[in-house]
């Protein structure tokens, strides 16, 4: 158990590391889209669309990464249950950091509003459980990709955020700037059915990740 | 007896569709040799290693570290490391990754990684740790796999044809720090080679794999000093080699040159037939072609001329 731990552990810090590395190149990204979506004035279809559209090909290409790395860190004498239990650790770590990101966002946004600064917890929570279903489909689509394989897994992975991006900026853009609001509600109302939903992803998406992953050679 | 922290493979096999590679080896490293792993190309050297290190599985058999079993075995995976080719393509096209990165997750994943070590190798080889492994050359790929097999600390270390790609001046630098590295630590290096005349020098242990099976495991010199060249006039060669294994017969005109293979305990007469014949050694790689030869080799090379 102490070996299964430490190689669990060893297999988180080399996760953090590349998913580290790749927060500042999605950062960028995320950047351009939401400024480029805000300066381009009363938010239309594409606009809003590609902002997010930016929102989900992070959290995509954050989670493919270390299923690209996952090749790398099995012949370099992990196992397949060490590597797979990381990377679901990182997944919490990165949806547990997306909320505290939201909740800096609204302080921040309160507190230069003139508004007496508050957190919403729910908002957090929701973010949090969002940022665990959007990684739990990150993985699976990543590994999917993967298994695909070559310029087709990346058109496939592409293909999947350019239509999610499409359809849910789409709906905000019909719904005009407040539109992110309906969104987060729907996901929060009722909350059970939300959690239910997150739980239920991450195991399906965990479950159908193993599967791929428990036998994999590497070559 | 079997000596503690022995890598064990008992009959191990493996197909891959219709294509049975590995049919029922059987092979225990033991600690604190250098090995050599040789086989004719596609006999099944890179699938036996990655089998051996748990990164592929086994159609059947088992293999054990320590009289545990390897597979998804923390502790057994954590004495072993498997240093294989770098691929200038990954998953979705070039491989962009430098090689500080393969370094950094070396480092992560090796419990005993000795980084004084590898920044030592890195200014050895000259390596470039901000290049991609797409923009390099064979040589530097194969240097990049040396510095995390050697750094990695592991008790086994296996280096899947490590001189690939590398100019003489490199192969013999490696060869010199392999056998720096192994008198200062004492690990067992496993080395997967096509270049055996070079390696001669640095393997105690020869292992031949050939039809899926391991041919031979021995001792690298004992190996070379059991095989002779008889060479003479052809009825005076056939006279003198008559109760010995002939691995090889080339004739031109009336000379004839035999090798042979002396079993344990035997010796051939080389005062009895001075003057009559020439006794020499046979060089390893000679050894190896011989005795993997496929069925239908035995006369020697096919030749055009046979066509026309």
């Amino acid at each position: 158990m102490a070996m299964l731990l430490s190689m669990i552990m060893r297999n988180v810090k080399n996760d953090v590391r590349i998913a580290v590395k790749t927060v500042g190149s999605t950062a960028l990204v995320m950047v351009f889209f939401i400024v480029y979506g805000q300066l381009s004035g009363n938010p239309g279809f594409f606009s809003i669309a590609w902002t997010l559209f930016s929102y989900l090909v992070p959290f995509v290409i954050l989670f493919q990464f270390p299923g690209i790395y996952f090749g790398i860190a099995l012949s370099m004498g992990t196992t397949r249950r060490a590597a797979f239990i990381g990377l679901q650790v990182l997944k919490v770590v990165v949806a547990f950091a997306c909320s505290l990101m939201v909740a800096l966002g609204i302080v921040c946004n309160n507190l230069l509003s003139g508004m007496p600064a508050a957190s919403s917890a729910e908002g957090m929570f929701t973010m949090f459980g969002y940022g665990l279903l959007a990684a739990s489909v990150g993985d699976f689509m990543g590994f999917f990709s993967h298994h695909v394989g070559g310029k087709l897994g990346m058109v496939f992975l592409v293909a999947v955020c350019t239509i999610c991006g499409g359809v849910f900026g789409g709906t905000i853009g019909v719904m005009g700037t407040d539109g992110m609001l309906p969104i987060i509600q729907m996901f929060t109302m009722p909350l059970w059915v939300f959690l239910l939903a997150v739980v239920v992803s991450c195991v399906l998406s965990g479950l159908s990740y193993w599967l791929f992953v428990r036998r994999y050679a590497v070559r | 007896m079997m000596s503690e922290n022995c890598l064990v493979c008992r009959q191990v096999t493996k197909s891959y569709g219709k294509k049975e590679v590995l049919k029922g080896v059987d092979l225990t490293i033991e600690p604190g040799h250098i090995y050599g792993l040789i086989g004719r190309n596609g006999v099944g050297k890179t699938t036996l290693l990655s089998i051996l290190t748990g990164q592929n599985r086994a159609g059947a058999g088992e293999i054990t570290y320590n009289g545990q079993p390897v597979w998804e075995n923390e502790t057994a995976l954590s004495a072993l490391c498997f240093s294989r080719e770098l691929s200038p393509t990954i998953l979705f096209g070039q491989n962009t990754l430098k090689a500080k990165e393969y370094l950094k997750s070396a480092s992560c994943f090796y419990p005993n990684w000795d980084a004084a070590y590898a920044d030592f190798l890195i200014k050895e080889f000259g390596i470039d740790k901000n290049k991609k492994i797409c923009k390099m050359n064979k040589g530097m790929m194969s240097l990049v796999t040396i510095t995390i097999a050697l750094a990695s600390g592991a008790p086994i270390t296996i280096l899947d044809e490590p001189v690939a790609g590398l100019d003489v001046y490199m192969r013999d630098r490696f060869y010199a720090l392999l056998l720096e590295e192994y008198a200062r630590s004492n690990r067992t290096f496993i080395l997967s080679t096509h270049i055996i005349e070079e390696a001669a020098n640095v393997l105690e242990e020869i292992i031949i794999l050939n039809d899926g099976v391991v041919r031979l495991k021995e001792n690298t010199q004992d190996l070379i000093d059991s095989c002779l060249y008889v060479n003479g006039l052809d009825e005076v060669v056939d006279r003198a080699v008559s109760g010995y294994e002939r691995l090889n017969t080339e004739q031109m005109g009336r000379n004839k040159m035999v090798c042979i293979r002396l079993k344990p305990g035997q010796s051939f007469p080389t005062e009895q037939y001075r003057g009559e014949l020439t006794v020499s050694a046979v060089p390893l790689q000679k050894i190896f072609v011989y005795l993997t030869r496929q069925a239908g080799e035995e006369n020697g090379y096919a030749s055009f001329n046979d066509h026309a």
